[in-house]
């Protein structure tokens, strides 16, 4: 037995004093098994950001830098009256930033690739369909083929020694490709604080790097006609995976579904497919391909990415059939939901 | 009086303290399929059951969430497309529904935060 003198014992009470008060400060330090999770509303979707390995205090760095950078790009992509996208569509033409200038000549050669399937230049068919504000009377064809006239990639020219963007009388919507932009950005902001093991997920646009406390993440593919619930759950790799969907928002009329990813050949909701998900190293891409996936039939969506190094896709078509491109199951392996 | 204190005793010490810090993991591991609720900036976690309903707050209005035999839906929402009514249930399989509208999502995880799905491709 050892025995303890009472100037001991109020040292002991002392450490023990310290320990408590510092609790709070080491353990912020401490990289935990904890996963960080924090949402906000932006790009009009719900985006959340969830980290594994870090401490708390370089979660909240990390946090704050890349819903910064998010923001950024809602900010300047948003089309909101007095957003730089807003003023160059009300002007026509105009010197626009680095970041906006890059977007739009990525969107252009994406539309150049796809054959128009996606498109930027899709505002006036979506301010036609209105699809946000429910159900009414979809457009008649007049009312779509005056729309549609004024639809075009082609017009848009751009300088990039002067950042000069001329729209050639039509308006940008880059709905189908900032916010891929925006996660791209979020991640790179994550990736240079250090933080290797995150996702970023913006509403279904989702970049995932490393895994949590070693196991890889996991990612629930929502069935087109049902979901709520998952058609497969998946393990994607390292890079971006997003997913286009009829079902996201649209609205019933006469007992016809009318959804938000318009084919701008037709001026109506493209009806080839009911969900396609896209692989890719960056949400950038993977955002932009899977609208334009969506729009072409699985067929001619699986020819397209033959003639790219590196996305992959699983397309359900309208009759609710499978199509996968043949990387697909290596980018990203289903995998139990447990 | 003096009292005694067995050399074994100190060892407590560090094992409690190391304890506290690794606990708040332990909540992320093993239990019952929940819901992660997300409204009005907050995250709840609820058990998919016994049957109830919930009214959720958003910047339209009130979101009706109601549990019925071991699955969640959205009943009401005050959004114009109703879409988030129209996704159907989210079971204890895993699942999402979500009105971007109001405000509102419920991701339903395998056993516990950690051992399901972390995200939804929607």
């Amino acid at each position: 037995m050892i025995t303890f003198s009472t100037r001991t014992k109020i040292s002991f009470l002392v450490l023990l004093s310290f320990l408590a008060l510092a609790f709070p400060w080491v353990s912020s330090r401490i990289a935990s098994n904890e996963i960080h999770r924090e949402s906000r509303y932006l790009m009009g979707t719900e985006v959340s950001i969830s980290l594994a390995g870090v401490s708390k205090e370089r979660a909240r760095r990390g946090f704050e830098l890349a819903f910064g950078a998010l923001e950024e790009v809602d900010r300047e992509m948003s089309g909101r009256p007095g957003s730089p996208l807003h003023l160059l569509n009300t002007s026509g033409s105009g010197k626009v930033s680095q970041g906006l200038f890059q977007v739009v000549s990525d969107a252009l050669r994406f539309a150049a690739l796809s054959g128009g399937a996606f498109d930027p230049t899709v505002a006036p068919l979506l301010d036609l369909w209105k699809i946000e504000t429910g159900p009414h009377p979809p457009p008649t064809p007049p009312e779509r083929e005056k729309a549609r006239q004024q639809v075009g990639f082609s017009r848009v020219k751009t300088d990039p020694a002067s950042l000069f963007v001329d729209l050639g009388g039509t308006r940008l919507d880059l709905g189908g490709i900032a916010k891929g932009y925006g996660v791209d950005r979020a991640s790179e902001a994550l990736k240079a604080l250090g933080i290797e093991n995150f996702i970023v997920d913006a509403g279904g646009d989702l970049y995932l790097s490393g895994a949590k406390n070693g196991a890889a993440w996991k990612v629930g593919l929502a069935d087109p006609r049902e979901p709520a619930k998952f058609l497969k759950v998946l393990s994607p790799r390292a890079g971006a995976i997003v997913t286009s969907g009829d079902y996201e928002r649209f609205y019933e009329w006469e007992g016809v579904r009318h959804h938000h990813i318009i084919d701008p050949s037709t001026a109506l909701p493209a009806t080839a497919s009911r969900s396609v998900t896209v692989w890719a190293k960056t949400a950038q891409e993977a955002d932009a391909l899977s609208t334009a996936l969506f729009v072409l039939c699985p067929e001619k969506g699986l020819l397209l990415l033959k003639t790219l190094e590196g996305p992959e896709a699983l397309i359900v078509d309208s009759s609710g059939l499978i199509f996968e491109s043949p990387g697909f199951s290596n980018a990203a392996p289903e995998v139990s939901a447990r | 009086m003096r009292r005694t204190v067995a050399p074994l005793d100190l060892l407590l010490i560090p094992i409690l303290f190391a304890g506290v810090l690794l606990w708040p993991g332990a909540d992320e591991r093993g239990g019952e399929p929940l819901a992660f609720i997300k409204s009005g900036g907050e995250t709840r976690r609820e058990p998919l059951t016994p049957d109830r309903a919930l009214l959720l707050q958003g910047p339209l209005g009130a979101t009706a969430v109601r549990f019925e035999k071991g699955e969640v839906f959205i009943e009401s929402s005050p959004c114009p497309e109703k879409t988030c009514i129209r996704m159907g249930r989210a079971g204890p399989g895993g699942g999402g529904v979500a009105c971007l509208p109001n405000r509102v999502s419920i991701l339903v995880t395998g056993k516990g935060e950690g051992g399901g799905v972390d995200a939804v491709l929607k």
